[in-house]
C-alpha cells in the first residue's frame, strides 16, 4: 500500500484556500517545529491568499520543477522571509503579492501608495530589495537585510 | 546568428510567477540569464499555448496562467535605454528536438531592467475552448 497518496492534477494556489471543493488525497507530512507560528504570522501580514500561495510553494515545488528542472522552494529562503516578515510594516492599503523564483526564492511584492513596485527577494545568502520610485536596487548579505529595509522603508 | 529585430517572442507566465488574486507579475520572469522563450514566427501564438502546456506544467500542479509577447526590436530598444545599466539584449535560436522554436535572452537581466520588460509585455489570455 502507497504511504504517499498522489497529488491531484491541475491544482492552484486556489485549491489550498477551497474548504468546499471535493477533498484530495492527502499526503504524510511533517510538521515542522514553529510552524503554527509561522502561519499566524503569515496569515496576519498576508492574509488567506498569501497563506494559500506559500503552502502552494511548499506543497508543489519541494522537488526540480519545470521545463529545466528549477530549484525547489529553499528552506533558508523561507527563514529569511519569516524573519523579516516578523518587522516588515506591509501599508494597510497594499495587497501584497507572493513568488517563487526560479532559485528557489520566496520573492513578496506590493505596490506604494502611488502604484510604484516595492519587491524583496529571499535568498538563501543574500536577499535583493527594489524600489521603482526611487530607481533602487540592491543585493545585500542576509544579516544586513534588516537595516536595509529600516533605511528605505521607514515604517 | 541572433534572431532578427522585426521577430516577435513569446513567453510563458505560470502560477509560481503569476498571483491571480493580485494579477501581478514576479520580476523573475525575465531576471536573470538564459531566459527561455518561443519565436512566433516558428511557432504562432494559438499553437504556442498546447507547446508551453506541454513544456512548462511540470509538475501538473505548475499551470500556464498567461503568455508575455514583445517584438524583439523593442526589447533591445528597452535593453540599451535602461538608464541604471544600459544593456545589449540579444535572442539567439536554441531549438530543442521537441521545442523547435525555442530560443534563449542569453544576457544577464537585472530586477530593474526585467521590471522595465514586464511593463511593456503584451500579455494574453487563454480563449476557453
Amino acid at each position: 500500500m502507497d504511504i504517499l497518496a498522489p497529488t491531484a492534477p491541475y491544482t492552484t494556489s486556489s485549491h489550498f484556500l477551497s474548504g468546499t471543493g471535493d477533498s484530495s488525497p492527502g499526503r504524510v507530512r511533517c510538521f515542522e517545529p514553529g510552524e503554527a507560528a509561522r502561519e499566524r504570522l503569515i496569515l496576519s501580514k498576508l492574509g488567506k491568499s498569501g497563506w494559500g500561495r506559500w503552502q502552494y510553494f511548499r506543497q508543489c515545488f519541494s522537488g526540480g520543477w519545470g521545463e529545466r528542472r528549477q530549484k525547489p522552494l529553499s528552506p533558508r529562503s523561507q527563514e529569511v522571509f519569516f524573519s523579516t516578515l516578523a518587522t516588515l510594516d506591509i501599508p494597510e492599503q497594499a495587497t501584497p503579492s507572493l513568488f517563487l523564483t526560479d532559485d528557489g526564492h520566496i520573492e513578496l511584492a506590493w505596490r506604494d501608495a502611488d502604484g510604484r513596485a516595492v519587491q524583496i527577494e529571499f535568498g538563501a545568502a543574500t536577499s535583493e530589495l527594489y524600489l521603482e520610485s526611487e530607481g533602487f536596487e540592491a543585493t545585500v548579505p542576509n544579516r544586513d537585510l534588516p537595516d536595509l529595509l529600516r533605511e528605505r522603508l521607514p515604517a | 546568428m541572433p534572431v532578427d529585430p522585426s521577430e516577435d517572442f513569446a513567453r510563458a507566465i505560470c502560477s509560481d510567477k503569476w498571483d491571480e488574486a493580485t494579477g501581478e507579475m514576479s520580476a523573475s520572469l525575465f531576471k536573470g540569464e538564459n531566459t527561455s522563450v518561443s519565436r512566433l514566427a516558428l511557432c504562432p501564438l494559438d499553437e504556442t499555448w498546447d507547446l508551453f502546456h506541454r513544456q512548462v506544467e511540470k509538475p501538473p500542479e505548475r499551470t500556464l496562467r498567461r503568455i508575455g509577447t514583445m517584438n524583439v526590436g523593442r526589447l533591445q530598444q528597452i535593453g540599451q535605454g535602461f538608464p541604471a545599466n544600459p544593456t545589449a539584449l540579444t535572442v539567439e535560436p536554441d531549438p530543442l528536438p521537441d521545442f523547435r522554436s525555442h530560443a534563449v535572452i542569453p544576457e544577464k537581466i537585472s530586477r530593474g531592467l526585467a521590471n522595465a520588460i514586464i511593463r511593456e509585455l503584451t500579455v494574453h489570455e487563454e480563449n476557453p475552448s
